[in-house]
């Protein structure tokens, strides 16, 4: 993801950010992080949930609710288990310049048709799983419907039925300050080694923020994957207390800022 | 001023971004299924590019940056290549009469805000203190930003800029429930709309010229920039890429000058094969090729 910072967020002068007045991370951790991954590709259950449990780290995974039959049994077991299983619609429908995407393209979607398929996909999980998700991840980080003049966020329909959101592709780290919990950035993993996690963490570290890394397969290596020698070596940082850093699922984190948002509203 | 310890950290960070972007071009989707490999050669029904071009390639940067005229350009107009530029008026300001001398020989000049409005999560945002994060404004704020940069850019240069760059490459005002997509606005007002850092290059056939993709390029080697443009030569595809500054050392982001080089060399090189125009020449190219009537009429 260093790459991909880009520009915007490589404005380094600029450290400094005011944190919400009264604003902590659980434990006087110094930032959030959050582990997800998307779609239920099988090799999430079969390599990455047994380092994820191996180092006790919980993380959220953005199941396909067809792929997610392929390993049923396991995602049971995870779900039981504390980690997180959130909303990744019902078929992936993205821009229709990704060729696969081209028949059930997001720039032939309306909103009601998005509404009904995050309804849909959560009653798939609830009912294959016992759990029902509370956070979404935008298939392709794309938060819209339609074209030129009549395109529409539908980032208002993730508002109102979750409790949070994450993007993908993101170049900028949550800020607890300001963030929208409903468009969350989320920070690619696929192909980076553990020190560019790292790096980005300690990132987060400096301004107080929460980064939400997110990715596909986990194998050694090759087309979209995060390594599994990265989830482990991350993990293995992560759950040292001196790293300073809270590892929660998305949830956890987003329950947290949302919680404290709430009081500081009826203070 | 950064500290030592922030200038190592950019220093590593670039270094390992020049690799990973290598290694993460190569991966431009992301979708369970690996993506062109498994298809037939696109449909392109209803539209063509001109007789023997396979794709096309834009070359863009955003922001004005002084490498961008004294680095950049020498390396394009050596090889007849023309690029577009998405000015930071204040910036574009200082070095007019060089920005003039560019559109002279056919570069094009793009509107990208008056205040580059971004979300509140990016420092620059919340140091700037006012309160217009995009989470702040309306769409209706960003179009008068955007009217008032094309004022600004018409006394400048004397015409009005056809196309636009999101700044960050994000496309929505408000927050949570009360997000809006200010994409419509850019359509009434551009013949384009240029996105920023996602991962797909554009379907000329039906792509929504409003919101076409540029890929982040800054810190691309040869090999990545050729990496993408052979996979866009493999579907027909155009490809955007972004840049803000050229061979500029030192942490600020930016495009080799070696690598752009090497890279206006190959479209030289190719210029059958592979058609590099401005964002406002293929935009208008793609547009007339649709109204010529075989295109589905979805615009």
């Amino acid at each position: 993801m260093a790459g991909r910072l880009a520009f915007h967020a490589r404005d380094m002068e600029i450290r400094w950010m005011p944190m919400a007045d009264g604003f902590a991370w659980p434990g006087g951790a110094r930032a959030a992080v959050s582990l997800s991954f998307d779609d239920a590709r099988p090799s999430q259950a079969d390599t990455c949930l047994k380092i994820l449990d191996f180092y006790g780290v919980k993380a959220s995974f953005y199941l396909s609710p067809d792929r997610m039959k392929e390993r049923l049994e396991e995602w049971r077991k995870a779900a039981a288990s504390g980690h997180e299983i959130g909303n990744h619609t019902v078929s992936h429908p993205c821009s229709g310049n990704f060729e696969w995407s081209r028949r059930n393209s997001l720039e032939d979607y309306t909103l009601e048709r998005m509404d009904a398929e995050l309804v849909e996909a959560n009653r798939l999980v609830r009912e294959a799983l016992g759990v029902e998700p509370r956070t979404f991840a935008y298939p392709c980080g794309h938060t819209f419907v339609g074209r030129g003049e009549s395109t529409r966020s539908y980032v208002p329909l993730v508002g109102k039925r979750f409790l949070a959101g994450r993007a993908y592709m993101s170049e900028f780290l949550n800020h607890p300050a300001v963030c929208d919990l409903a468009q969350l950035g989320g920070a690619p993993m696929d192909g980076f080694a553990s020190m560019d996690v790292i790096t980005r963490i300690q990132e987060a570290g400096e301004s107080g923020s929460w980064v939400i890394f997110a990715g596909h397969e986990v194998a050694d290596k090759g087309y979209q994957v995060t390594r599994s020698a990265t989830v482990e070596k991350v993990c293995e940082w992560l759950r040292d207390p001196a790293s300073g850093i809270w590892p929660g699922t998305v949830a956890e984190v987003a329950g947290h800022l949302a919680s404290f948002r709430l009081k500081a509203k009826a203070a | 001023m950064k500290g030592k310890k922030g200038r190592n950290t950019r220093a590593m960070t670039v270094a390992v971004a020049v690799l990973a972007i290598a290694v993460g071009v190569a991966r431009t989707c992301r979708k369970p299924k690996p993506v062109r490999e498994n298809f037939a050669p696109p449909q392109r029904a209803g539209f063509s590019w001109p007789v023997g071009v396979k794709a096309a390639v834009s070359i863009t940067f955003d922001h004005a940056a002084p490498s961008q005229l004294d680095r950049g350009l020498p390396i394009l107009d050596q090889h007849g290549l023309k690029a577009s530029f998405y000015l930071d008026i204040p910036e574009a300001k200082k070095r007019l009469a060089d920005w003039r001398k560019a559109v002279g020989v056919g570069h094009e000049i793009g509107n990208h805000t008056l205040n580059h409005p971004c979300s509140g999560d990016y420092s620059f945002e919340r140091k700037r203190g006012e309160k217009d994060a995009l989470e702040d404004v309306t769409p209706e704020w960003v179009e008068k930003d955007f009217l008032a940069a094309n004022e600004e850019l018409k006394r400048m240069f004397g015409s009005e800029p056809k196309t636009f760059s999101y700044p960050c490459g994000e496309m929505f005002t408000g927050r949570g429930e009360e997000t809006r997509s200010y994409v419509p606005l850019v359509a009434r007002h551009f013949i384009a709309g240029r996105g920023f850092g996602m991962d797909f290059s554009n379907n000329p056939a039906d792509c929504d010229l409003a919101k076409v993709n540029a890929l982040a390029a800054d810190g691309f080697s040869y090999k990545a920039f050729l990496k993408a443009i052979e996979r866009a030569e493999a579907s027909g595809d155009w490809v955007i890429f972004c840049g803000h500054g050229v061979g500029v050392k030192g942490g600020y982001p930016s495009i080799s000058d070696l690598e752009l080089e090497k890279l206006c060399a190959w479209l030289d090189e190719h210029r059958k094969e592979v058609w590099t125009g401005t964002v406002a020449e293929i935009a208008e190219y793609i547009d007339k090729a649709r109204r010529g009537g075989n295109n589905r009429g979805r615009q």
